[in-house]
């Protein structure tokens, strides 16, 4: 009888919790399932009434030509992210290095200025910037929109590296340094092979955000040919000329989800490097 | 959330100072410049110069069309005109719906899925892999899939509102004024959620696990657990999202620029993309870096306000 009551008991408060849970889940879910079934179907079945879920012909024609169309954009963002990562790792290490282990004067106001990045209207700068890229002749190349994008990740990636190195224990490298290392030494030996969790959540959250980067591409460049996927896709399904008048509503949803497919990849395989990223940030607070 | 992390330890770890003591004072003094210098140059190429700049161009006459050499001292002009622009009240409440907005409808819905995720469940691996889909899309993926959802003649959203008899014929939910704001807030809602969810679970999960049951021993509903218990606890989570979802959202261009262009008209206009339509679409420089300025004041006042925060919570 108690068992009975408990387990109708715990029926009363589940079913609420279940119930909200799945409504709230398809409300998350619906918009990126109806992407995904709109791209593996013939034009024809694409402009139906009622709409339809499970299209009646299989293709995925839409994907093939979307491969074409984004070919050149995919490869530019593919590339820009790289690189941006690298020279993120570069130009941050030394700087969260400089932060924690070194002493000096005005130290607390450049962890302030790196804060203060992260609050400003960016729209706000790039109107200067495009007309500094336009003189200096950085505007629309690839040169120009890497410098850019470095300039948007490293201020993050020092404060990430920053909690991250004064939390490694410092007895290592004074050991290191003892037996002759010099502190780049001891960065270099050290400090950078304990980091690695936190280095590749720096070179994730930089590709992943060159990636998704609509803001500077637009204000710094003007020709498809050295843009970023994200915003060819922008162009493509605002400005129909821009694809030449043959943008297609298929295609251009199929270019979405290629766009998405290797966010979701690097997400899946690198999560318990994102996951060590952020605990040991949080860890240290 | 990797970047929210970081601001917030960096603004935790303001005031420790360096660990390392060393005997070579001057060295090391150079030494810390020198590594900073590289990330310097990017910032100050990138950031301080137009900031510098930025200031300058708010203060000054320049309108392309009245040729690039135009540039020429005019004190508040700029600020004077957009006082006097007759949309002014337009663009601000646009503002004030969209910051208001795009901040407080992903923590809310965050909040209420935190609390139902926080507990023993079954499939929890499937309900956390859906919850980071929105996280996962790109901006300009997310915000394609909301127009073609949106669509007037084969949108889905038009089609199961009339199955259930909300709406007699087709909206077009970009171009519909009364439509138009719900609209883009259900987007934004979608996308900005996982992060604050995120962020609310880690806080929830850190609640200590006695604290619960003694509350449920002495008989507190579950509302009430939440209201005396879960909530004060995770206060400090919630302020730090709040301010810094109204600092983000403030800022923010993509997202409206993505979905309207600020239209139909000006609309769905915020101050963000109001810059960029002020400067290069009626090419006044002046005016655009003014509203930019506005902008920035606002956002550093709730910067300070954030600081501030950290600041308590330390104590």
């Amino acid at each position: 009888m108690s068992n009975a009551q408990r387990f109708l008991r715990t029926l009363r408060e589940q079913i609420p919790v279940y119930a909200t849970l799945i409504a709230l889940t398809l409300f998350i879910v619906v918009p990126f399932l109806w992407l995904l079934t709109s791209t593996v179907r013939p034009v024809a079945e694409l402009y139906v009434y009622p709409p339809r879920w499970i299209p009646q012909t299989f293709t995925l024609v839409a994907y093939q030509k979307a491969f074409q169309t984004f070919a050149r954009p995919l490869v530019n963002s593919a590339g820009y992210g790289l690189v941006t990562a690298l020279l993120t790792l570069i130009v941050a290490c030394p700087a969260a290095y400089s932060l924690t282990r070194l002493n000096y004067p005005g130290k607390r106001s450049v962890t302030g200025v790196f804060l203060l990045t992260q609050m400003l209207p960016f729209v706000l700068l790039l109107l200067p910037l495009y007309i500094i890229y336009l003189k200096l002749g950085l505007y629309n190349t690839r040169l120009g929109l890497i410098i850019g994008f470095t300039a948007l990740t490293v201020p993050y990636s020092v404060l990430l590296l920053r909690s991250f190195f004064s939390g490694l224990p410092i007895e290592l490298e004074e050991q290191a340094m003892i037996d002759g290392c010099t502190r780049l030494g001891a960065l270099w030996r050290i400090v950078l092979p304990l980091s690695t969790p936190v280095l590749v959540a720096v070179v994730l959250s930089s590709i992943v955000l060159v990636w998704n980067d609509v803001l500077f591409t637009i204000f710094l460049s003007k020709d498809l040919e050295v843009q970023t996927a994200s915003v060819a896709l922008y162009r493509f399904f605002t400005v129909r000329s821009a694809s030449g008048g043959v943008a297609q509503k298929e295609v251009m949803l199929a270019g979405g989800v290629i766009l998405t497919l290797p966010v979701i990849v690097l997400f899946t395989f690198l999560q318990k490097y994102i996951a060590a990223g952020i605990t040991a940030g949080a860890l240290k607070g | 959330m990797i970047k929210l992390q970081a601001v917030t330890q960096a603004a935790e770890h303001l005031k420790k100072r360096g660990i390392f003591s060393s005997r070579l004072k001057r060295d090391e003094i150079l030494l810390g410049y020198a590594l900073l210098l590289p990330s310097f140059l990017f910032i100050g190429l990138v950031i301080g110069y137009p900031l510098v700049r930025s200031v300058q161009l708010s203060l000054n006459r320049f309108k392309l069309t009245a040729g690039v050499d135009s540039e020429q001292f005019c004190g508040l002009c700029n600020f004077q005109s957009l006082l006097r622009d007759p949309f002014l009240d337009v663009y601000l409440r646009n503002q004030a719906i969209w910051v208001l907005g795009a901040t407080f409808l992903p923590i809310l819905f965050a909040l209420v899925l935190a609390l139902l995720m926080d507990r023993e469940l079954r499939g929890r691996w499937f309900w956390r892999s859906v919850v980071l889909i929105p996280w996962m899309m790109p901006i300009a993926t997310t915000a394609l899939t909301w127009r073609w959802i949106y669509d007037r003649q084969w949108g889905l959203l038009n089609y199961y509102l009339r199955q259930l008899g909300i709406i007699s014929e087709n909206v077009g939910f970009l171009t519909d004024k009364l439509w138009l704001w719900p609209s883009i807030l259900l987007m934004a809602m979608w996308m900005w959620f996982p992060y604050n969810y995120v962020a609310i679970l880690a806080a929830l999960q850190a609640i200590p696990k006695e604290m619960r049951e003694a509350a449920r021993v002495d008989g507190c509903t579950p509302l009430k657990e939440i209201w005396y218990i879960t909530l004060p606890s995770i206060r400090p989570v919630l302020s730090l999202l709040i301010v810094l979802g109204l600092i983000w959202s403030m800022n923010d261009f993509t997202a409206i620029f993505l979905l309207t262009e600020g239209g139909p008209g000006i609309d769905s206009t915020t101050l963000a993309p109001l810059v960029y339509k002020v400067s290069f679409r009626y090419y006044d420089l002046g005016k655009g870096a003014a509203i930019g300025m506005v902008l920035m004041l606002i956002s550093l006042i709730f910067g300070a306000i954030y600081l501030q925060m950290v600041k308590a919570e330390e104590k």
